[in-house]
């Protein structure tokens, strides 16, 4: 069965979710097998799965929720392996806490946090975007001039430029997640 | 994972991104309807925190560094070159192999409760324990009898329909004037029966067992032909592509044009499924108008089921005969769960089956049945799997 060529996952959508949550769900894939190679194996045989049984999405949120939702339960097949056993053993408690929807929801929240904040700053000129990341990484003003020697007032400039910059897209006006169905 | 939580967490997200990037504090978010306090101090004090931020950013420079030789290494796992000699040989055994493929349709929308004023409503549900029932468009209900024959009047007097043992037909009627507005029947068929109806426009239905279907007297020009299904039908509806045909069940709409398929909407069964012999059905959810773009398609030897309150249909390529022989009088399963298989033969046999046996219920079974008892049914049962039963009239107890 082949649905008509709008729902069709195409190659260019297909790189679009790829671009989109390539990086992220590595991260989480990594909370929870605490190895960013072994997580990027993950992902990529998630990706697989997805082009191969060509799944059809037709929101935003359902991509997000089979995405993620793959990524861990792959992880948690890896964690339960043999392969695994051989080099760890998780205390059942500790695979209790890895296994619950809570654990899941939490790190999901923080990705998608991290996610969207990194690509709304990601639209901004190098040197505001410089400034800003410093600044969200919880440095003062003063710091982040000597950090990357420059005045306090550029740093200031160029913070206004950037909240300027940033603002319609905090009021929605503007789309700042990279919508897969344009 | 719930698509409802994942909504949520998306919304959350949001939230406390735009307060990040607008210098506010990022507690300020209410959190409260996913997580408990503790969760939520913890996931506060992370996202605050200047080491997470630079701990994530340290591993997305090493992410980002193999991207690009990551995405090459996939599409070459995605569209491997096989050797020539290799190609022809395989495509062939490809084609048999590839045989199910799923597909997953997400209800963008909430499932708002948009019930369509000629829906099935609950007064529409006339049931009896024997009889074929037939409630007329002034509410009064009839008993239809299986080897009697009889004239259908309207409201008005005039005839609209005739039935004939197990048949009622509305198309041969003359009519004596067009109707300019819908006046719908509701024919129920209890437990242990089926019937056939021949609509207005020609379109047949074989309702199975334990089926309400509501439908116009007469469909009317201009306007689209829709019926209302709980339980199981087969249609085989009358090609008309300027009045598409929708069959609306409980949250599910097909949309055809002309076609021959299968739909199970049970009230007490988990999926609906809809089985397409020939033609093109589309699926879409009630809750939303028809949409070419948004509906998912179906080609004929597939089944599309849907999962109740899910948010996917898994469509199959199957074996059409297995799920519409039951208008010969069959009853066909193939790796069914024994849970499942109970509520067909209920239907089928009109009794009601308790079963105590948990293992017995996740097992699943292939097998077909036609002129068998329900005791030989059972029986057979009893030979692959032991079990036992105690058959007291229309009661049957399992364990």
């Amino acid at each position: 069965m082949k649905p008509n060529n709008k729902q069709k996952l195409t190659l260019s959508k297909f790189k679009n979710m790829y671009g989109t949550y390539h990086s992220s769900l590595i991260i989480f894939a990594e909370k929870y097998v605490q190895d960013l190679s072994l997580a990027k194996d993950i992902v990529q045989e998630v990706f697989i799965k997805v082009w191969e049984k060509d799944v059809v999405f037709l929101s935003q949120n359902a991509v997000k929720s089979y995405l993620y939702t793959s990524v861990r339960n792959k992880s948690l097949d890896y964690l339960k392996s043999k392969e695994f056993s051989v080099k760890k053993q998780l205390s059942p408690l500790e695979m209790s806490i890895l296994e619950s929807d809570s654990y899941f929801e939490k790190e999901l929240l923080m990705e998608e946090v991290s996610r969207l904040v990194h690509e709304a700053v990601n639209t901004l000129p190098y040197k505001c975007k410089e400034i800003i990341l410093l600044s969200l990484k919880g440095l003062k003003n003063e710091q982040i001039s000597e950090e990357l020697s420059v005045s306090i007032n550029t740093v200031k400039t160029q913070k206004r430029i950037a909240y300027q910059k940033l603002r319609p897209m905090l009021n929605g006006a503007y789309v700042f997640i990279a919508f897969i169905f344009n | 994972m719930k698509n409802n939580s994942i909504n949520k967490i998306s919304l959350i997200a949001k939230k406390i991104a735009k307060a990040k990037l607008n210098k506010q504090k990022v507690d300020s978010v209410d959190v409260s309807s996913l997580f408990n306090e503790e969760d939520a101090s913890e996931i506060m004090g992370r996202l605050e925190e200047g080491e997470f931020i630079k701990r994530r950013e340290k591993k997305i420079k090493n992410i980002e560094k193999t991207k690009n030789e990551d995405w090459e290494n996939l599409l070459l796992k995605l569209h491997p070159t096989p050797k020539k000699n290799y190609l022809l040989y395989f495509s062939r055994i490809a084609a048999v192999l590839v045989l199910s493929l799923s597909v997953y349709y997400f209800y963008d929308k909430q499932p708002e409760q948009t019930i369509q004023s000629n829906d099935l409503t609950n007064e529409d549900f006339v049931f009896d324990e024997k009889d074929v029932l037939l409630k007329l468009d002034n509410g009064k209900v009839e008993v239809i009898s299986a080897d009697g024959s009889k004239t259908l009047v309207d409201s008005e007097g005039k005839v609209i329909g005739k039935q004939n043992g197990k048949q009622i037909d509305y198309k041969s009627v003359k009519k004596e004037s067009v109707a300019k507005e819908l006046a719908y029947n509701v024919l129920s068929v209890p437990y242990g029966k089926t019937f056939q109806i021949e609509l207005s426009d020609g379109t047949k239905v074989h309702m199975n067992a334990g089926s309400t279907l509501k439908y116009p007297i007469q469909f009317i020009k201009g306007k689209k032909r829709e019926v209302f299904l709980q339980g199981e039908a087969f249609f085989d509806v009358t090609k008309d592509p300027k009045h598409p045909f929708i069959v609306a069940t409980d949250k599910l709409n097909i949309r055809v044009l002309g076609t021959s398929f299968n739909v199970s909407s049970y009230e007490e069964d988990a999926q609906v499924n809809t089985v397409l012999v020939e033609g093109a059905v589309c699926l879409y959810s009630k809750a939303d108008a028809y949409n070419k773009e948004t509906s998912v398609s179906l080609k004929p030897g597939r089944k599309a089921s849907w999962k109740k309150g899910s948010e996917v249909i898994k469509i199959k390529k199957v074996d059409t005969s297995i799920y519409t022989d039951w208008r010969y009088g069959k009853i066909r399963f193939k790796h069914m769960q024994f849970r499942d298989i109970l509520k067909k033969l209920e239907r089928h046999y009109n009794v009601r089956i308790t079963n105590t046996n948990e293992e017995l219920a996740n097992q699943s079974f292939t097998a077909t049945f036609d002129i068998e008892t329900i005791e030989q049914v059972l029986q057979s049962f009893d030979k692959n799997y032991k079990l036992t039963y105690v058959i007291n009239g229309d009661r049957i107890q399992i364990k």
